[in-house]
């Protein structure tokens, strides 16, 4: 090859020197490379393939076929309880059930706020619900909202993945002080980043309760059951309420997006942020939480808070001592509660993101 | 003064194992407007942090430093435009195509599409665009972080040892890229711990040694500043020139059948000896070169373990 690359002649024709882009400029360029990314489409795939599964899983479980001999099960499971029940004389029955009110009434008085639970002590000796054994017609938005439910953690570990590696990457290639060669201020592309993180992140989401909601019409639609089936109409699910429920998977997976990202610009390196993440989850999520203070430290964990604001409220289990022993009791978490704590944490962390990448050395 | 870079007292220390270890140690150094400049320091010597401070990537811990008269990093985001860099190596991301990783960096400056063609082309590039950053050769990488730098039209090129791994003609091609860039009335910043490479393109040299400067100015006075240009000198006899030379005046140094004559003005040599009835037979000026320049300075400043590592004329291709 001969010598030069450049003589003055081949030199650049566009003279006009660029004028630099607008932060929501700079937001695209970044959701471009995320996009291009191998990790985008890893987690494309892997969210197709779990609502799949799941679509096919519901699918299984609402075949007419499967519904009629779930019937013939539960036929016979109502005849044998129905004898048990026969048997006990009614006022040991009376008794049982009176302790049980007394223990739901216990509860009731020790949770501030939030519903008292309901222990359906007056049900406890009727045969279990033709619902309890999966006998229910096939309906889209519980079918949607059951894909989702475990839907949620799979869409929200994989966006943190996708956030935490687009911004890791660029450490580990070195191509972020390439980067800053081309726009040096900090906050700006930090911001950046992180924007285009949670967008995609919230797009996960979004493809995630697409896809799920889409599943779950082809369910419904295909095992529609004859009407020789004695099938009980799935309970009603106001539309606007699980809309809104969808709505906040969504966001939480966004989050998720982000979240990864502010990891990632803090610890720089993908293999650190998943360290620390299943340390954290298994470690502190599921262990320490409900392993200190009875229990009562789980409001202040994400997961009761991303529970919370999902479902609108949640319940936790603590022990609860009392002169008659220790018993588990459910408490509940409200929803302001949760969004409250996940604002303030996301907030907290961002900042913190921000802070340490406008500060720190890029080598 | 119409400098372009300019640095005063610039420091950076680095934590290492506990204890603070001087990168750069009150570096003051100043880069001329136009040409290229080498920056030359062995290995170690604060040459790439240097860089590093002077693109914002890292904080000083004091000093300043400028750069079109711009004190950076504070006021980098007005300069920035007008400089382009590469630091130690290429660095890309490795599963993107040469254009994908163009076209990020010029739609983060705003630059339009129809560039990233342009710089393809200017860096015998065009073929590989499509080609993923992986699967290039070290030259491939280094044309195509050229290209990059092109993106902004830069009046500034930072290079940073561009030819560290090139094969010859990879460092032949950097080479007359630095110059013809220089031609254009650019500046060229290009940091070296190889004399030769700096020596054969670069008009001015900042020489560093453990973080300070050592020497500055323009390559030709920093060789001739070094001591007394020698001739080598080849007679039928030896031991009589040298009584004629140091008769009249010439400080010389015997080597085997030659002698080493200390002289601005080789004809003197001639000279003096046809006035005795002796004829030269052999006459050659030992040119100075960086190295031993080098050498003299980093030897003043009790940096000899440092400049053994120096790869003097040794360079691949170096010598031409
Ligand atoms: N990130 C870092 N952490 C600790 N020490 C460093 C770091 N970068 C460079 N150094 C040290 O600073 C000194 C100067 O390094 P550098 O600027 O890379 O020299 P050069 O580019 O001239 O070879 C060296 O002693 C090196 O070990
Ligand atoms: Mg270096």
């Amino acid at each position: 090859m001969s010598g030069t690359l450049l003589t003055p002649e081949s030199g650049p024709r566009t003279r006009v020197r660029p004028t630099g882009t607008s932060f929501v400029g700079l937001v695209g360029v970044e959701l471009r490379r995320l996009w291009w990314r191998r990790m985008a489409k890893v987690v494309l795939v892997a969210v197709v393939a779990f609502v799949g599964v799941s679509a096919y899983a519901a699918y299984q479980q609402t075949r007419p076929e499967a519904l009629a001999e779930r019937i013939e099960d539960y036929s016979s499971i109502v005849a044998e309880t129905t004898r048990q029940n026969a048997s006990i004389p009614a006022d040991e029955k009376a008794a049982q059930i009176e302790a049980c009110q007394r223990d739901e009434a216990a509860t009731g008085a020790d949770t501030s706020g939030g519903a008292p639970v309901d222990f359906r002590c007056e049900q406890m000796f009727d045969p279990p619900s033709p619902e309890s054994f999966g006998i229910v017609a096939a309906e889209r938005t519980a079918i949607t909202s059951s894909i989702v439910e475990s839907g949620l953690w799979i869409f929200g570990f994989l966006a943190f993945i996708l956030g935490a590696s687009f911004v890791a990457a660029e450490f580990a290639a070195g191509s972020m002080g390439n980067w800053l060669t081309f726009e040096p201020r900090r906050v700006r592309v930090g911001t950046s980043k992180l924007v285009a993180a949670g967008l995609g992140g919230l797009a996960v989401g979004g493809l995630g309760v697409g896809l799920a909601t889409l599943g779950a019409t082809l369910v419904t639609t295909v095992n529609r059951p004859g009407a020789d089936l004695p099938v009980a109409a799935a309970p009603i699910v106001p539309g606007d309420t699980a809309a809104q429920s969808l709505l906040r998977v969504v966001a939480i997976v966004g989050l998720g997006g982000l979240g990864g990202a502010v990891i990632g610009l803090l610890l720089r390196s993908t293999a650190g942020v998943i360290g620390l993440v299943v340390g954290w989850l298994v470690l502190v999520e599921a262990f320490v939480a409900s392993a200190f203070a009875e229990g009562r430290l789980q409001p202040w964990f994400l997961r009761t808070n991303i529970e919370g604001f999902v479902s609108d409220g949640t319940t936790y289990f603590a022990t609860r001592c009392g002169v008659d022993g220790c018993q588990t009791v459910s408490m509940p978490h409200s929803y302001t509660a949760s969004w409250i704590y996940l604002l303030v944490v996301t907030s907290l962390g961002v900042t913190a993101a921000l802070l340490a990448f406008r500060a720190r050395d890029v080598t | 003064m119409d400098v372009a870079v300019r640095t005063v007292n610039l420091r950076k220390t680095y934590l290492s194992r506990g204890s603070r270890r001087v990168a750069v140690g009150g570096l003051t150094m100043s880069v001329p407007h136009g040409g290229v400049h080498g920056f030359l320091g062995p290995n170690g010597s604060g040459k790439t942090t240097t860089i590093r401070m002077l693109l914002g990537l890292i904080r000083a811990d004091s000093g300043t430093a400028e750069v079109f008269g711009e004190e950076v990093p504070r006021r980098l985001p007005h300069v920035i435009d007008r400089v382009g860099a590469i630091v130690e190596s290429p660095k890309f991301f490795p599963t993107f195509t040469a254009r994908q990783n163009l076209a990020l960096l010029a739609g983060a400056i705003g630059s339009p599409a129809a560039r990233v063609d342009e710089v393809l082309e200017a860096t015998h590039l065009r073929d590989r665009g499509r080609d993923r950053y992986a699967g290039f050769s070290l030259g491939m990488k280094q044309r195509l972080a050229i290209a990059a730098t092109l993106l902004k039209d830069p009046d500034l090129l930072i290079f940073d040892e561009p030819t560290n791994g090139l094969d010859p003609a990879g460092i032949r091609e950097v080479r007359d890229t630095m110059r013809s860039l220089g031609a254009q009335g650019k500046t060229v910043l290009v940091s070296s711990h190889i004399l030769a490479e700096v020596e054969q393109v670069a008009d001015t040299v900042s020489i560093i040694g453990h973080g300070s400067l050592l020497a500055e100015g323009n390559v030709r006075d920093i060789l001739g500043g070094s001591g007394v240009s020698q001739v080598r000198v080849g007679v039928a006899s030896p031991d009589r020139a040298q009584q004629v030379l140091e008769a009249a005046g010439f400080a010389l140094t015997r080597d085997g059948q030659h002698l080493l004559v200390g002289t601005d003005d080789p004809s003197a040599i001639t000279r003096a000896l046809a006035g005795h009835g002796l004829y030269v037979a052999e006459l050659v000026p030992v040119r100075p070169d960086l190295e031993s320049a080098f050498l003299a300075l980093t030897a003043d400043e009790g940096l000899g373990s440092e400049s053994d590592r120096l790869a003097g004329g040794h360079a691949p291709g170096g010598a031409s």
